[in-house]
C-alpha cells in the first residue's frame, strides 16, 4: 500500500502546506510552526542548503498527509567534529495512519547520506518503536528517574504579599554571603568577543557532544521570537568578562 | 532555562571544566533569578555527573521525573562511542515552545 507514496524533500513551497499539517496533528498555531520550520533551518548555523529539512507525502490530490524533520546540530564525535542531524515532528494526518507513512518519512531520515550521527530524542511511545524498527540504536543511559526542584526562599512563600523590591534584597543579600566574588547575570546575546570563555565550558568530559560555540548558543536561545519569549541564559564569572557589559 | 508556568527548568547547564562547584554556584545563581521572576523553582535534571554533584541538595526537593527520556540513535562514524556521549534533556531543545 506505501509503495504508491512519494516521499519528498521538504521544499520552502511546502511550508504552509506542511503547517497546516504539523497544526492539525499537534495542535497549536500556523504562526507557531512557521516559526519552528524558521528556527530549525533558516536560521540554524549548522543548516545549508544541501541538508534535507525533513522529508514530505502528499496525497494524490495534493494534500499533505506524512511529515518528518531534519534538523542539524555541529557535533563534537570522537573528538572530531561531525554533523549530527535530530528528527522531530514525525506527523501523519489522521486520516492516512495504518498506511506505513510514517516508515516511509522515517525511513527517508534515516537513510540520508551526509550526517555522521542521526537521533530521535524524546519520542511519543509509537516513535520510538517505528524508530528501534527502522534500525536505531535505544540509548541505555539508566536515566535518573527523579529530578529535583531547586527551590525559591520558603521564607517568603509564606509572606506572599512581600514587595518584590523587598525579596529581591534579600536574594541579593544571599548571594553577597557565597564565598568567592563571582557575578551572575541575565545574558541576552553572546558576542564574538565571548568565543575563548564560551568555548572552555562543558557539562562533562566526554567525547562526544553537541556543540556549543556562540552562534549555536545564540540560535537556541536568541534566534527567533519564540525561544526569546521563553528562554533565560545566565552568566557566572569573576567580573572581568562578560560581566563587564550587561546584555 | 526555559520557562514554564510559574518555574524554570534546565535545558542545559555548562562550567569551565566542568566543574561541579562552579556548577552549584550557577544553580545558586538560577534559583536566585527564578525567585526575581517570581517563578517557584527551578526544575534540575541531572544528566551529567558534574550537575548531579551540583545540586544544592538543601534547598531542593526531589520530584518524580514526569515522562522518562528515549535516545534512539544511527552512528556514521567508527570514533563514537556511546558511553563517552554528552546527551541532554532533548538534546538541545529544538522546540522553541
Amino acid at each position: 500500500m506505501s509503495g504508491s507514496f512519494e516521499v519528498s524533500p521538504l521544499k520552502e513551497s511546502d511550508f504552509q502546506d506542511a503547517s497546516r499539517l504539523l497544526t492539525s496533528v499537534f495542535g497549536g498555531t500556523r504562526d507557531h510552526t512557521m516559526g519552528c520550520f524558521a528556527h530549525w533551518w533558516e536560521l540554524n548555523p549548522a543548516w545549508s542548503s544541501i541538508i534535507p529539512r525533513g522529508w514530505f507525502i502528499r496525497s494524490s490530490e495534493r494534500a499533505p498527509i506524512a511529515f518528518t524533520a531534519n534538523i542539524p546540530f555541529n557535533y563534537i564525535i570522537g573528538g572530531q567534529p561531525g554533523l549530527c542531524c535530530a528528527t522531530g515532528s514525525l506527523a501523519v494526518h489522521s486520516d492516512w495512519r495504518g498506511q506505513g507513512l510514517s516508515k516511509l518519512v522515517g525511513r527517508a531520515f534515516v537513510d540520508q547520506c551526509k550526517p555522521d550521527l542521526l537521533i530521535g530524542t524524546d519520542s511519543t511511545d509509537v516513535a520510538y518503536k517505528l524508530w528501534l524498527s527502522l534500525g536505531m540504536r535505544p540509548l541505555e543511559r539508566g536515566w535518573p528517574k527523579s529530578s529535583y526542584r531547586i527551590v525559591g526562599d520558603l521564607s517568603a512563600w509564606d509572606r506572599p504579599h512581600l514587595p518584590p523590591s523587598r525579596r529581591l534584597e534579600k536574594s541579593l543579600q544571599t548571594e553577597r554571603l557565597r564565598r568567592k566574588p563571582l557575578l551572575a547575570h541575565q545574558i541576552k546575546k553572546f558576542e564574538e568577543r565571548d568565543t575563548h570563555d564560551v568555548n572552555k565550558c562543558r557539562a562533562s568530559k566526554a567525547s562526544t557532544y553537541a556543540v556549543r560555540d556562540i552562534k549555536t548558543l545564540n540560535w537556541l536561545y536568541f534566534g527567533s521570537k519564540f525561544v526569546r519569549q521563553t528562554r533565560a541564559v545566565l552568566w557566572l564569572d569573576q567580573g572581568n568578562n562578560l560581566s563587564d557589559t550587561q546584555r | 532555562m526555559k520557562r514554564s508556568h510559574n518555574s524554570f527548568y534546565l535545558l542545559e547547564c555548562r562550567c569551565l571544566n566542568a566543574e561541579a562547584e562552579i556548577a552549584k554556584e550557577l544553580l545558586l545563581a538560577a534559583r536566585g533569578f527564578a525567585e526575581r521572576q517570581r517563578a517557584s523553582y527551578v526544575t534540575v535534571w541531572q544528566y551529567t555527573q558534574m550537575i548531579e554533584q551540583a545540586i544544592p541538595l538543601t534547598l531542593s526537593i526531589r520530584s518524580r521525573h514526569p515522562r522518562m527520556m528515549t535516545y534512539g540513535y544511527i552512528p556514521n562514524l567508527t570514533a563514537f562511542e556511546p558511553s563517552s556521549w554528552e546527551t541532554t534533556p532533548g538534546d538541545g531543545d529544538v522546540s522553541v515552545n
